[in-house]
């Protein structure tokens, strides 16, 4: 990350070397400071990370016989958990274009939620990536320079660079901005909102390319579809808001951090849109699929009515897509939206219908029947549960961390000066200034 | 003052016990390691390696084979031949489904004998039909079965190979003769490959191979069937440890009515050019635009 | 991928003076940024690019197919491709006194015994009429005795032109009737073969006809396969997955597998 500044601001200002490492150790202590249900969370999910990381070791030793997967599908859990973690650190980016694109001010003090949340989303998906290796220790040879890095033929060198690159500059901007409020200064708009917007065209890359994955091989009908890039966009721009209004009531709740109300309501908005989208989308598909009824119809069979007696997808496809018809419902009806209780039970069913819907609900498919048309079912091991419960849990962590670590800062309440400043003493209203100058 | 302190030693602590205890998770990795020699990490890709550096590589592999699996076997490097370009061919008329390929590559090629691996897979088809989903790779009554046919499917060595395009570290290419090979030291074993492939060709090693010391086949060679790691993918080599000597393919010895024909493409003296000029021959999944090198055709 | 805002999204619900007068302020520095972002596409489109390898064709072979021969000279390979001459062409095997087998020539019985082959075979032949080939079960078509062997001769066979040869040449005979099969055979398409692709690199045997084909019962029998794969999750097969319920038609299989292992115990050809 680049947090350099010009020689002209070192000299009228404390030192960097002096002051970022003393940043870092605030962080820290911010980090690790915390009532007791914070304590009791981050241990929590603590335990199910280890539980998670002793699954992986014993994976990684004895073989991936171990999971669930098998030559005629050979991916499964962690492939699907992948491609949906991508979709959240995608949606991340909703915030970020009302707050810059459109200039919405309350979005603008909150959207480094969204950043944190794609932060977090990132090393979850890339968690998954390593998981999924059946030689993790020759991860080197992924590393362009060193080892022999395919780019740009295979579409997973691209996922590489992307969800990387996308990584970087949310790390960037969150770092750049924070360290900024910490000293008290105004961030610099040259250091920072080129690659804000950078960030926006990135995020619909990253899940693009995601889809492209999948989408590029032939060889599986079920994915070589043109549509599957504008799903998975749109589905994450359903969870990425989802989980961020889920977020921002329990920051609310549990933080001193001034959430205002309207950015909810505008991530609500584009839910409402995003939402009937995806689920138009997959209409589409399965007419196509089905009117068709070519032999490629198989896999949406096995999906949506089992084949050949074989149903292991069909109740879990239609719980999503009920959750999900679910939720379009409550966020089109004003009376529905406006019960809160209920909202959320939508945004939290929303949530894990695109879970099923996009993730096994992808994956699997794609792989049964076989390319040769073979039948062979796929069930989770506990091995691959336990691995993917950890990496979540690992993904709570830092999305928790992070969060405890930027409120403060970001609200004003920590700085380099005195150790408590009062949050009225921050630019309240003109937090970032307009990327003009 | 003093609260303060003691939050920062339960702080310590909790780090220190969280250390602890991770370390302690991921513990099994270390079994892992321990048996990964730091030559063998560290190794270069194939087609990096210098004549020395592979030599190097190829006596250590062959004391590794010693080492675990307890048999004396020899590990060559063998290069494509110029002008040589390999094909194959099947008739589907006078296989019978008796699955000796399958058999005759499961021993040739060091395949674990657990799971009865094997690069072929033989399957069952209705006549009057080809449609796949009819198909039946496990059947196991006498053959040939009336109102049936046999269609055994391997690696069809595409000119236009969607598997290695997708690897991210170049782990698989295309090589000179046609052959489509994997490095297996060089695998990451992220299977994008077996997700690519559209005649289910490739096999990943969910486990480290299963094989005594005395059904080893100790002719190898390093591109093909030495004994592949715990975790990388493999596919069918036309025997290229044969067939780059001249030598046929396994599979096709094997083959008791001579449904198989294998040779030189380049050669238009050869069986495989006087099948491909004189027979209506056929490819599988022609539409995707893999073009194999792997022809079927019908007799009768 | 080029950086102008997305006109499909909804517009922000805030509508305080300040979010009006924002995007003016904001027009110069976005134009930075959107000449900052339009070069780094470029630069990023043109590494794609140079990036690219240049794919090999690997299909240039195909232009080679069906085009005329050069009258060049056949070079004469280093090795030879033989045939093989199966131990049923030089005799029949008989039971012998140990209680083993031993091969009796043709001549031997034949150099003494008339035998009457212009009739029809009758299946199986009968131990009267046959002595030593008892047994023997004959399916050739419409085809009887005297159609191969030589009625003159019969430790000779006689070929549809009426030469006689000896029964170890016994390929020029099927060969006169199986056209489409030695076309087959002389050109590598039919029938099993041991050995080299490449004659320049070793030798190649090739199987008889009478390898593989009984010449008196010639349809290709029944095996039993070598054991199907044992896969981690072995795939069922869709006629037996079929509804749910596998049992019927599975026992039904494994049931006539059993029935036609009693009748052919494994054969190998």
């Amino acid at each position: 990350m680049s947090r350099k500044t010009t020689a002209k601001e070192s000299e009228e200002r404390p030192k960097h070397w002096v002051s970022y490492p003393r940043f870092l150790w605030r962080s820290l202590a911010l980090a690790t400071d915390g009532s007791w249900a914070f304590y009791a969370w981050m241990t929590g999910l603590t335990a199910i990370a280890l539980v998670g990381a002793n699954a992986w070791a014993g994976q990684v030793s004895s073989g991936m016989g171990v999971t669930g997967m098998s030559d005629h599908v050979s991916w499964g859990l962690y492939i699907a958990n992948f491609t949906f973690a991508v979709g959240l650190a995608a949606g991340g980016v909703m915030m970020v274009i009302p707050a810059y694109l459109y200039h919405d001010d309350e979005m603008h003090d909150v959207v480094i939620v969204g950043e944190l949340l794609a932060i977090a989303a990132l090393i979850v998906s890339l968690g998954f990536v390593v998981a999924d290796l059946g030689r993790p220790d020759r991860f080197w040879h992924l590393l362009p320079g060193i080892g022999r890095f395919n780019w740009p033929i295979s579409m997973l060198t691209w996922d590489v660079v992307v969800l990387n690159g996308y990584l970087l500059l949310n790390l960037h901007i969150c770092g750049y901005l924070l360290y900024m409020r910490f000293l008290g200064r105004k961030p610099n708009p040259k250091w920072y909102v080129p690659f804000v917007f950078l960030s926006v065209i990135w995020a619909i890359s990253v899940h693009t390319v995601t889809a492209f994955l999948y989408s590029g091989l032939g060889g599986r009908p079920f994915w070589n579809s043109a549509l599957l890039a504008p799903r998975f966009l749109a589905s994450a721009f359903v969870t990425g808001p989802a989980f961020i209004v889920l977020a921002l009531q329990v920051v609310r709740r549990t933080t001193s951090f001034r959430v205002p109300e309207g950015p909810i309501q505008t991530l609500l908005k584009i839910m409402r849109v995003t939402v009937l989208v995806n689920l138009f989308m997959a209409g589409a598909e399965v007419f196509t699929e089905f009117y068709t009824g070519s032999s490629h119809v198989a896999a949406a069979r096995y999906l949506y009515i089992g084949l050949h007696g074989k149903t292991a997808l069909v109740p879990w496809i239609w719980t999503g897509l009920a959750f999900n018809v679910f939720a379009a419902i409550v966020l089109h009806t004003p009376k529905l939206v406006a019960k809160r209780p209920l909202l959320n039970l939508a945004l939290v069913l929303v949530f894990s219908g695109v879970w099923i819907e996009k993730g096994m609900g992808l994956i699997i498919p794609g792989f049964v029947p076989s390319t040769m048309h073979e039948l062979v079912e796929y069930y989770p091991t506990l091995t691959e549960w336990k691995v993917t419960a950890g990496l979540w849990a690992v993904g709570m962590m830092v999305f928790t961390i992070a969060l405890k670590v930027a409120l403060p800062i970001f609200g004003g309440e920590v700085g380099a000066g005195e150790r408590s400043w009062k949050r009225d003493d921050a630019p309240d209203s003109d937090p970032e200034p307009a990327p003009a100058e | 003052m003093s609260a303060l302190n003691r939050r920062r030693l339960l702080k310590g602590a909790g780090a220190t016990l969280g250390a602890l205890a991770f370390a302690k998770a991921i513990e099994p990795v270390f079994e892992f390691t321990a048996n990964l020699s730091g030559d063998e990490f560290l190794q270069k890709h194939y087609r990096e390696l210098s004549p020395d550096d592979l030599r190097t590589v190829l006596a250590r592999l062959e004391a590794e084979t010693k080492e675990k699996y307890g048999a004396d076997v020899t590990i060559r490097d063998i290069r494509p031949q110029d002008g040589v370009q390999f094909g194959y061919a099947l008739n589907l008329s006078t296989c019978i489904g008796c699955r000796r390929c399958a058999e005759a590559c499961h021993v040739e090629n060091n395949h674990d004998r657990k799971t009865h691996q094997s690069y072929i897979r033989v399957f069952e088809m209705q006549q009057g039909s080809f449609d796949m989903e009819q198909g039946d790779a496990t059947y196991d009554h006498p053959v040939p079965q009336p109102g049936r046919y046999y269609m055994p499917v391997q690696c069809q060595q595409c000119d236009n190979p969607p598997c290695t395009k997708v690897c991210p570290v170049e782990a698989t290419w295309k090589e000179k003769d046609g052959i489509v090979v994997v490095d297996y030291n060089w695998c990451i074993g992220c299977r994008y490959c077996e997700a690519a492939c559209p005649y289910h060709a490739r096999r990943f090693n969910w486990e480290a191979p299963e094989i005594s010391a005395e059904e080893i086949n100790p002719n190898q060679s390093y591109l093909s069937n030495r004994i592949r790691p715990q975790g990388v993918v493999e596919k069918c080599t036309f025997c290229l440890h044969r067939t780059r000597t001249g030598a046929l393919p396994a599979c096709l010895e094997a083959c008791p009515t001579g449904a198989r024909v294998f040779g030189n493409l380049l050669d238009p003296d050869s069986e495989i050019r006087w099948v491909l000029e004189n027979k209506r021959v056929f490819v599988l999944k022609e539409e995707l635009g893999a073009r194999p090198r792997f022809f079927y055709f019908f007799d009768v | 991928m080029h950086a102008s805002i997305p006109s499909s999204l909804p517009r922000p619900p805030s509508a305080s003076s300040r979010a009006l007068e924002a995007p003016l302020v904001a027009v110069r520095g976005a134009k930075r940024t959107r000449r900052i972002l339009a070069v780094s596409c470029v630069t990023f489109a043109a590494w794609s690019l140079v990036g690219c390898p240049q794919s090999e064709d690997h299909g240039a072979w195909r232009a080679e197919l069906f085009t005329e021969r050069e009258n060049e000279p056949r070079i004469e390979p280093t090795f030879d491709e033989t045939i093989r001459t199966p131990d049923r062409l030089r005799g029949i095997a008989a039971p012998a006194p140990d209680g083993g087998v031993v091969r009796v020539a043709c001549f031997t019985c034949h150099g003494i015994l008339q035998v009457e082959l212009s009739t029809r075979a009758p299946t199986p032949l009968q131990p009267d009429v046959l002595g030593p080939h008892v047994g023997l079960l004959f399916d050739h078509g419409t085809l009887d005795c005297a159609h191969c062997h030589d009625p003159a001769d019969p430790s000779h066979l006689r070929t549809a032109d009426a030469r006689s040869l000896p029964t170890t040449e016994a390929l020029e005979l099927c060969s006169q009737c199986h056209g489409l099969q030695w076309t087959d055979f002389q050109h590598g398409a039919h029938g099993g073969m041991r050995g080299h692709w490449d004659l320049n690199a070793g030798p190649r045997e090739r199987n008889h006809c009478v390898d593989c084909h009984d010449p008196h019962r010639p349809a290709f029998g029944q095996y039993r396969p070598m054991p199907p794969p044992r896969d981690r999750f072995v795939p069922t097969p869709p006629h037996r997955a079929n509804h749910g319920g596998s049992d019927a038609h599975a026992s039904d299989a494994e049931h006539d597998a059993d029935e036609a292992h009693d009748d052919r115990p494994e054969e190998t050809p």
